[in-house]
């Protein structure tokens, strides 16, 4: 069967009316269509004959009949990779566990993991997880030991086997106290703090989840598996999510992981609170609108003599505890398991508990008058101000940076200058060694405190990544990534950030892997921020992210943070430089697609009116910011309104900027853009030559980026008919783009268009028709985009060169089935039309109208229906007003810039003698 | 709303819920009955609405993701009946027993989705409601917004397509 998608369209219109009609209605139609098309009355045929067969599976239940594995997928006695199954021990949410041997017949807990995310994502996180899962050694928790895949495909882990029972279950056997209760919690939390400390969060803490072994001991089971099957992720919240709370078992989640938020490690510890409360009270947590009932009052009520027995023990500071941890607002509670399980010693041994204390943490006490601390103090300074640099900086933020840099040298100069004593200025290293030296005398400093040696690696770090060392900047980040857990109170968001700041590194290593570099980064600025990250630091990473988000396509996100950012940034730093730059990255977030572009031109006008007021009006900041809201207009489609502010972005950014700067070149280049767009006979030659130069001296004279403007400089001289010129140019853009990127892409294919142009209009069409592809020529089937038909267009540039009726009426065909844009086939069909007629073959010009009209949708604002339909009247009918052929090649003009052959064969048809 | 467009990885816990769901629901149907798929969701709806009082779960909407759900559950079933019959190597057993032969047409018939849905949205939509959800032909109505004899006849035309694009082995 065709599977041109358009046909099938057509069949299932017609199916429809023949499934509904009666069988007297069906032949009927069958007949007519017969007679017009007998492959197609085959395929109805057929497709009726679908209909009416019997089908057991389509007609039936597959549920019944497949009867989907709910039940075990394996016996006793199967082999699982070098495991042998002994006997099943649970099923739960996530899969089977059963007991199995491993090759010394040891037991081991065999774990098939059961999820309908496919076995490559699955088996790829498992790879990811498994080395830092593998890590969690703690006599709390039940230890991951492997991990594999089995020859079908499903993925397992092996886990240590804990003989013994759930938690409530075995408190109950065992008939404890609630002393003995609470040193059992106690355990628990300080497994969770292990495995935070290593920056693993476990999502899905239930008393189902520990098991007591008959020793007494607590173990915590599935580490980290929530997070393997989970998918939560910055600003990935559906409405599904919502709906069931992202956890995988709601009643013990927090509210934050309820409302599909990210998830941090006050999560974990509100679950801990309930199974305390649970353990302690055998009930779960009862609310009373938000408020908690206190545990001790719900255990009076309780019905079993037990547990009302426990009421007393537990009023007071219990009660506090088990608020706090219980907080719906995450940073109301204990901020970490940590923190929880000192609370418990505390309330063991008698000593008053902290509930009621503050969570405040600081990173580095300093120390007084320690010269390590005074470098850390000064290069922490500096580091602030380098701020957080992102790989994926657009030029203007990574401009003012390195404005920034250049102070961060004399800084660095003067500190050090008593380093070197009677080394003259000049004769100083550069801003990397004197830091590296720096940092390493530092470091070696033994008295150092953990917290000033992190201090120190971070600042490294990140002026290591302003100079872009990345591989440098790596392992500083993981060297203090390493320091983290040596102290004690670092505030909790710092390890996120810095694993927030290894993302974009990695990404500037590997940049084959972006969008999963851009997750990573997502998820690391979502845990910094729920453990409490700074707004200073927050501001700087979301606009990373945006930037990140527009460039992988991902518009919703990136507004979405756009929006964010901008709260904080008015909430933080309103009327400030970084305001504008906010600015800016919403106003490229927001600019991405259509419906969204009135907000990008309120954020554009914004950021001039904020650049003016700082900058002043003679400053290249404002340039910039003026060029934006231009560049804005013009996507609108308000030329008018648009050049003014394109002029004066000009004219500033002249004066403003280095007389060779890439931002020169960008908005002189917008400029002419715009300038063409409000007239059409303008001429830009002398702005493309300025852009030009300044593109061959930043990139090279034979760049991508030089050649590309080159071609727009030959434009410019084939509109003010200069041709020789702009053949020159246009044939030394051709070369250089073939070899930059090849003869498919479509800046080379444009440049050859306006070389073929130039060169007909010098009479050289031998040389033209050199460049052009041959007649039967097709694209490889790989290309779809723009390409395409720009190739199509230059094979038709052969057969006005070179008529060939054959060759003509095979291109129409071609076109005809082509099934990619639409619109863009439809106007080179239109154009191809022009050709026929004025070659006189009507036929095919027929045939190329067909073509254009089944591509021209009825609310087509182009004007391609306009011009289809005056090029229909002249095939068909006798006569043709002038003044409507006038219009009509005044219409293709300055639609296809292309004035010149539009003028030829209206000319020659105004002007021919007319029947 | 496209079918298409849910990223498979936020259906989890909804798949979760109608594993174990359907588990105990299995465990208790008398032998031979089938399992009515609407009343699961229904009741993985309710368990739902339940717990999370706050928040109103759209119930239209949840049903339209639970047939998507219902897909994947089968779908995963079926590659993994595909997966292990292609592994197992008893040469001596050339015929398939009919569930695998099943298994395998409808991972076909999975693929051919979404060649129905460019034909039209809706072809898929009613497929993945009336055959992989299991849902009546009012229920169906309900959830996509359309009326009873407009699911019929595009259930016909959804058949035939189906049974023309993906042909028997």
């Amino acid at each position: 069967m065709n599977r041109d998608l358009a046909r099938m369209r057509r069949l299932d219109e017609l199916l429809d009316v023949a499934l509904d009609g009666s069988p007297e209605e069906r032949s009927a139609l069958l007949k007519t269509i017969d007679g017009e098309d007998p492959t197609l009355a085959l395929e109805l045929k057929q497709l009726l004959a679908a209909a009416e067969k019997d089908d057991p599976l389509l007609d039936g239940k597959p549920w019944a009949r497949l009867e989907p594995q709910l039940g075990t997928s394996h016996a006793a006695g199967d082999a699982i990779g070098p495991y042998r199954l002994q006997r099943l021990l649970g099923t739960g949410g996530m899969g089977e566990v059963w007991l199995a041997h491993n090759e010394a017949g040891i037991d081991v807990a065999l774990k098939l993991i059961r999820s309908h995310l496919s076995q490559a994502v699955l088996s790829e996180r498992l790879r990811r997880e498994r080395d830092i899962l593998m890590r969690l050694k703690h006599p709390n928790i039940a230890r991951l030991l492997d991990s594999g895949l089995s020859v079908v495909g499903e993925p397992y882990l092996i886990i240590e086997y804990v003989d013994g029972q759930p938690l409530l279950d075995a408190a109950h056997a065992a008939g404890i106290d609630v002393r003995g209760r609470v040193r059992w919690m106690h355990a628990i939390c300080e497994a969770v703090a292990a495995a935070q400390a290593q920056l693993v969060i476990h999502r899905d803490i239930k008393p189902a989840n520990v098991l007591v072994d008959r020793t007494g001991l607590p173990k915590l089971l599935d580490f980290g598996i929530a997070k393997l099957l989970d998918s939560s992720g910055f600003g990935g919240s559906t409405e599904l999510t919502h709906a069931l709370g992202g956890a995988l078992t709601p009643a013990y989640a927090a509210p934050e992981q309820l409302r599909g938020e990210p998830v941090s490690t006050a999560s974990d510890v509100y679950a801990l609170g309930v199974v305390l409360h649970e353990l302690l009270v055998q009930q779960r947590p009862q609310r009373d609108g938000e408020n908690l009932l206190a545990p001790s009052r719900v255990a009076l009520r309780a019905s079993d003599p037990s547990v009302r027995q426990r009421a007393r023990e537990l009023r007071g500071d219990l009660d506090a505890i088990l608020e706090r941890a219980l907080q719906t607002d995450p940073a109301q509670r204990y901020p970490n398991a940590q923190s929880l399980a000192e609370e418990l010693i505390a309330w063991l041994e008698g000593q008053p508990v902290r509930a009621r204390e503050g969570a405040a943490y600081r990173l580095v006490k300093l120390i007084a008058r320690n010269r390590v601390a005074s470098i850390a103090i000064a290069l922490g300074l500096i580091a602030s101000t380098v701020g957080a640099i992102g790989a994926w900086q657009q030029s203007h933020i990574a401009r003012r940076e390195a404005q920034r840099a250049a102070y961060v040298q004399s800084f660095l100069e003067d500190l050090f200058a008593n380093e070197l004593p009677g080394a003259p200025r000049d004769e100083l290293p550069s801003t990397a060694e004197l830091l590296e030296r720096g940092t390493q005398q530092a470091l070696a400093d033994l008295d150092a405190e953990p917290g000033a040696r992190l201090s120190l690696l971070l600042s490294l770090a990140r002026i290591q990544v302003g100079q872009r060392q990345w591989a440098a900047a790596k392992r500083s980040f993981e060297a203090a990534r390493a320091l983290l857990p040596e102290i004690t109170d670092a505030e909790a968001w710092r390890g996120a950030a810095i694993d927030a700041d290894l993302a974009t590194v990695q990404t500037q290593l590997e940049p084959g892997d972006h969008m999963r570099g851009v997750d990573a980064l997502q998820s690391a600025v979502a845990q910094a921020r729920a453990q409490g990250a700074p707004d200073d630091w927050l501001i700087g990473k979301l606009m990373e992210l945006i930037a990140a988000n527009v460039d992988s396509n991902r518009g919703d996100t990136a507004r979405a943070q756009a929006d964010e950012l901008l709260v904080l940034v008015a909430r933080f730093a309103p009327g400030s430089d970084r305001e504008i730059s906010a600015l800016t990255q919403a106003v490229v977030a927001y600019s991405h697609d259509q419906i969204f572009r009135p907000q990008a031109e309120a954020h554009a006008r914004r950021a001039l009116e904020l650049a003016s007021a700082l900058f002043g009006e003679e400053h290249a900041e404002t340039a910039y910011a003026s060029m934006r809201v231009a560049g804005v207009l013009r996507i609108k489609g308000d030329i008018a309104a648009a050049l003014p502010f394109s002029e004066r972005a000009a004219s500033v950014a002249r004066r403003a900027y280095p007389a060779e700067h890439p931002q020169l070149a960008r908005i002189l280049e917008e400029l002419a853009r715009i300038r063409i767009r409000s007239d059409p006979n303008a001429d830009t030659t002398a702005l493309w030559r300025e852009v030009l130069a300044i593109r061959e001296h930043v990139y090279g004279l034979h760049s991508f980026a030089a050649a590309r403007s080159r071609a727009f400089l030959a434009t410019s001289l084939i509109r003010t008919q200069r041709y020789s010129e702009a053949a020159a140019e246009a044939l030394r853009a051709v070369s250089d783009l073939k070899r930059e990127v090849g003869p498919m892409h479509p800046a080379y294919l444009d440049a050859v268009s306006y070389a073929v142009t130039a060169l007909t209009e010098e009479g050289r069409s031998a040389e033209a028709l050199a460049l052009l592809p041959a007649y039967d020529a097709h694209p490889p089937k790989e290309i779809a985009g723009p390409s395409r038909w720009r190739f199509f267009e230059l094979v038709a540039a052969r057969l006005r060169l070179e008529p060939n009726a054959v060759a003509l009426q095979r291109l129409i065909g071609v076109l005809a089935a082509e099934s990619h844009a639409p619109r863009d086939v439809a106007s080179l069909c239109l154009s191809i039309a022009a050709m026929a007629i004025e070659q006189q073959a009507f036929d095919s010009a027929r045939a190329a109208l067909d073509a254009a009209n089944t591509r021209i949708a009825k609310d087509d604002s182009t004007k391609l229906s306009e011009i289809a339909a005056l090029l229909s009247a002249f095939v068909d009918g006798p006569k043709v007003n002038r003044a409507d052929l006038r219009a009509a090649r005044d219409i293709v003009a300055a639609r296809r810039g292309d004035r010149h052959y539009a003028v030829r064969l209206a000319d020659n048809i105004l002007y021919a003698p007319l029947e | 709303m496209s079918f298409f467009e849910t990223d498979p990885e936020t259906l989890a816990p909804l798949i979760t819920e109608l594993r174990a769901l359907a588990r105990s629901a299995r465990r208790r149907l008398p032998h031979g009955e089938t399992l009515a798929t609407t009343a699961l969701v229904n009741e993985v709806y309710l368990k739902l609405s339940r717990e999370r009082s706050a928040v109103a779960v759209d119930r239209r909407h949840f049903f339209a993701l639970a047939a998507r759900a219902m897909r994947e559950i089968l779908i995963d079933d079926a590659r993994r009946r595909s997966a292990r019959h292609a592994a197992s190597t008893n040469e001596d057993d050339n015929i398939p027993l009919a569930p695998e032969l099943d298994a395998e047409r409808l991972v076909d018939i999975d693929q051919t989705l979404k060649a129905l849905a460019d034909i039209q949205p809706r072809l898929a939509e009613v497929v993945m409601c009336r055959f992989f959800a299991g849902y009546t032909e009012e229920e169906t109505a309900d959830i996509l917004g359309v009326d009873v004899r407009t699911v019929q006849r595009d259930w016909k035309r959804a058949r035939a397509w189906l049974g023309e694009l993906t042909g028997t082995r």
